[in-house]
């Protein structure tokens, strides 16, 4: 089955083996870590093509949880973020992940495509930072102190 | 008949045990130097082109710890600590903050001694050289992780006592993200107290603030169904922020060595933000709507990490 599901992912089935596949994943509550990998699979793919492709579908098949397909809901709304936030720079891209193979120690360098948020995603943002830097981490204390004269 | 079964359960656990790695006991002994020794000096706090410093007294006696920081660049903020009941002074926002019993740490204190062993589980430790960092010789130590669920983290302790003297933070492409280090720095027998003590007692008329949360439902109706090795929750508050109509859940997790921030709010709070990753501030973020909210996991770890987190996040009896 985690052969299936990595052929899946990497959209090498299609008809009706797809719909097999699909239907035999159908467990609600892993729909999370279906869309996580997901995720992380199209970042990997955005630049670096196949190799990482394939070692993103080892680390599936070595992964114990049962995956649940995403529902074509949550990918529209992704596609209208992401064409929604094509010119900003406020919210600046990460992009960068590294694999390392299984009981290996070589870690390989990817620079991923860009993934990005709404516009109006940016303040939020600066909020929960200043929270995560100031109050968890004790730095960055400006940013922290203005949010707390700002809540009242 | 008692006590050779008794004797025998000590025998077989110290057996058993696994003994303590040569890692583990470095790291156990960089974790105690904050508690054993007492010391001023100044730490700055480096990121690109962002930088804060920060005054600090310590003082450890009779197992008690106090700490005294207080920011020297931008605003002004003190906090003591005294044991792991924390207060913070915030004078241009007149906001006074306390906390009991907190999880906080600061720099140069890492995790706390019973936290090492853990820490050791997820880093291949071993020896870089020697340094000079503050007037003070230190060794290097360099923690690489044994997953890809955190970045690598670079500690130079003091030769003779191993306070940690400077900390980074490094990814896979050897950027440094971020680096503690002491600017200045005094060893000291005894601490006076006045460098214990706040610069202006008097809060009257400050707002107070208290991190103590009264036990409320909506926390339990969010849970991890699963973690990356070595999270956990420390932490969960629900915090007003301006403009919300609703309070936000805030999360923390860590591994002991790193810390990441679970946000939760409604979607009537804030405008649609999408999915996806981002990089603000000194950390990675991902987010992610769920049913009727948002969430944004935040932290210094690898995306992935952050994307698990979100991934594992889900709402008890949620409305399908």
């Amino acid at each position: 089955m985690n052969e299936r599901l990595s052929a899946l992912m990497d959209g090498e089935l299609d008809g009706l083996e797809a719909d097999l596949a699909l239907r035999s994943l159908k467990q609600e509550d892993a729909r999370g870590d279906w869309e996580s990998w997901h995720l992380i699979g199209d970042v990997l793919r955005g630049d670096h093509g196949c190799s990482v492709a394939a070692r993103v579908s080892q680390r599936l098949t070595e992964e114990p949880t049962v995956f649940a397909p995403r529902p074509l809901l949550n990918q529209q709304a992704r596609s209208v973020a992401l064409s929604a936030a094509a010119s900003v720079a406020a919210v600046a891209v990460v992009g960068y992940l590294a694999l390392t193979t299984a009981g290996g120690q070589t870690q390989d360098r990817y620079d991923a495509r860009q993934v990005r948020l709404a516009p109006q995603a940016a303040p939020v943002l600066a909020d929960y930072m200043a929270l995560h830097q100031g109050e968890v981490r004790n730095i960055g204390m400006d940013g922290y102190d203005r949010l707390a004269e700002a809540a009242r | 008949m008692r006590l050779p079964v008794l004797l025998l359960a000590f025998w077989s656990s110290a057996v058993l045990a696994e003994p303590a790695s040569e890692g583990s006991e470095w790291l156990l002994r960089m974790a105690s130097a904050s508690r054993e020794v007492s010391f001023v000096g100044t730490f700055i706090y480096q990121r690109g082109d962002f930088n804060e410093t920060t005054r600090i007294a310590h003082r450890s006696e009779s197992g008690q710890s106090i700490d005294h920081l207080e920011t020297l660049s931008g605003r002004q903020r003190e906090i003591v600590r005294v044991g792991q009941d924390v207060t913070w002074y915030m004078p241009e926002s007149k906001t006074v903050r306390t906390e009991r019993q907190s999880y906080r740490r600061f720099f140069p204190d890492l995790f706390g001694p019973e936290r090492a062993r853990t820490v050791s589980q997820f880093y291949e430790i071993s020896r870089a050289g020697t340094d000079r960092v503050a007037g003070y010789d230190c060794v290097n130590y360099v923690l690489t992780p044994k997953d890809n669920f955190r970045y690598r983290q670079s500690i130079c302790a003091e030769t003779k006592t191993w306070l940690p003297l400077r900390v980074a933070t490094v990814n896979e492409r050897q950027d440094r993200l971020e680096t503690f280090a002491f600017s200045q720095l005094q060893l000291l027998p005894k601490i006076d107290p006045n460098d214990l003590r706040v610069r202006n007692p008097d809060t009257s008329g400050w707002t107070q603030e208290s991190a103590a949360q009264a036990a409320d439902p909506a926390f339990g109706n969010w849970f991890f169904r699963e973690l990356p090795a070595g999270f956990a929750m420390v932490s969960e508050s629900q915090r007003v922020m301006p403009g919300r109509p609703q309070p936000v859940i805030h999360k923390v997790l860590s591994d002991g060595m790193v810390w990441v921030s679970v946000f939760i709010e409604p979607l009537s709070n804030t405008p649609a933000m999408g999915r996806g990753l981002s990089q603000q501030g000194g950390a990675n973020a991902y987010s992610r709507p769920i049913g009727n909210h948002h969430v944004t996991v935040v932290g210094l770890v690898p995306v992935q990490t952050l994307v698990l987190i979100g991934g594992a996040l889900t709402q008890r009896n949620a409305a399908p």
